[in-house]
Formats: C-alpha cells, sequence, structure tokens
C-alpha cells in the first residue's frame, strides 16, 4: 500500500547550510537582490542582523534572525513601509526554498536519486529509490 | 522490485503534500516516518493533517498505465 498526506510544515530550529542554500535559490527568484548584514529603520540608519534581504521594492530589507533567538527559530523583522507585497513574497519564498532544501537533503540520506522542480507557485521535489 | 517513489509538493502557504509510491503494505509509512526524522534533522518540524491511503486498484492502475507508456 502507499498513500498521500498533507503537513503542516514549520522551521523549528535553523540549520546553516539548508538556510543558505534557501537564500541562495531566493536571490535567483528576485530580481536585483543583495544580501548583506543589516536592515535599514525608518530613518535609515542600520541595524544589525544575522541576514538581509535587500531588493530593489524592499530597500530597507527583509531582516533574518536565527542566532540569537529562543531554540535558533528563525524570525524575520524590517520597516515593510510600501513595500508590505514585496515583504511577504520575499519571506514566503524563504520559507518555501528552505523547506525544498531540507526535503532535498533529507530524501538524499534516505538514499533516494532526487530531483526538483517549480510547478507554478510550488515547488516539487521528487525522490526514486530503486 | 519496483522503484519506491516520494513526490513532495510544496506550496506557499507552507503545507507539504506527500505522494508515496511503490512501498509494500506499512512500508510506506515506516518512510514516513523516517523522511519526518530526517527532516527533524534540518530544522523542520512537520505535522501530519491528512492522511489517504491508495486502493490496491489505484496502484494497480497506475502501474499498468506506467508499463503501457513504457515508463
Amino acid at each position: 500500500m502507499s498513500h498521500i498526506s498533507t503537513q503542516t510544515c514549520n522551521i523549528k530550529t535553523v540549520n546553516e547550510a539548508v538556510l543558505q542554500q534557501a537564500i541562495e535559490m531566493v536571490v535567483q527568484q528576485f530580481p536585483g537582490m543583495t544580501v548583506d548584514k543589516h536592515i535599514l529603520d525608518f530613518d535609515h540608519s542600520k541595524i544589525p542582523v544575522d541576514c538581509a534581504l535587500h531588493t530593489p521594492k524592499a530597500h530597507r530589507g527583509v531582516g533574518l534572525n536565527w542566532k540569537q533567538t529562543l531554540l535558533n527559530r528563525l524570525e524575520f523583522t524590517g520597516d515593510d513601509w510600501n513595500a508590505g507585497e514585496e515583504f511577504e513574497a520575499i519571506r514566503t519564498a524563504l520559507v518555501q526554498a528552505y523547506q525544498a532544501v531540507a526535503v532535498n537533503r533529507a530524501m538524499t540520506m534516505l538514499g533516494y536519486q532526487v530531483s526538483g522542480a517549480r510547478a507554478g507557485a510550488n515547488l516539487v521535489v521528487a525522490g526514486v529509490r530503486v | 522490485m519496483a522503484a519506491k517513489k516520494i513526490t513532495v509538493t510544496i506550496s506557499p502557504d507552507g503545507k507539504l503534500h506527500s505522494d508515496y509510491d511503490g512501498f509494500d503494505g506499512e512500508a510506506c509509512f515506516q518512510e514516513a516516518e523516517k523522511l519526518a526524522q530526517s527532516l527533524a534533522q534540518q530544522g523542520l518540524d512537520m505535522t501530519v493533517v491528512k492522511v489517504d491511503p491508495k486502493r490496491r486498484e489505484q496502484e494497480l492502475r497506475k502501474l499498468e498505465t506506467s508499463q503501457k507508456v513504457g515508463v
């Protein structure tokens, strides 16, 4: 018997190798995105974060923190003034990319030949083991 | 031995839709448990919200189709 299941999925404790790969995927997805270590607040003062993703629309940056958070949970921070949709799109893309990278690595650890693809708004990871 | 296949579709709302193919008996559930443990090592915490076992007829139909197209 085989089955189909649906799961909800949260990033509980950040795996930095997975996050790094996820960030690389998201950078390719958003034209003009740059990565550094600070976001800008309302008066353009720099606020240090573990990682910041800037785009032309979200120029103040989407900040990511995990090194000092409780249980190394991933937290998003930043001033999304006038860039709320972009901010949310980046956050969503990063979580989705993290999940895809994690699934890819998990299947590989279990001995599957893994491939990935985008299908509309979804990411599909398929593993085959003979 | 038939190949075992897992297809995971990740939607923007954070839900994972997993499709297990080619597993005998309860083996797919055991594999799902292994995958969940492996995902936990990558920092992901999964909660299963729905499980639909595939009927034997569904699997046979799928197998016949794939044999006809030479997959």
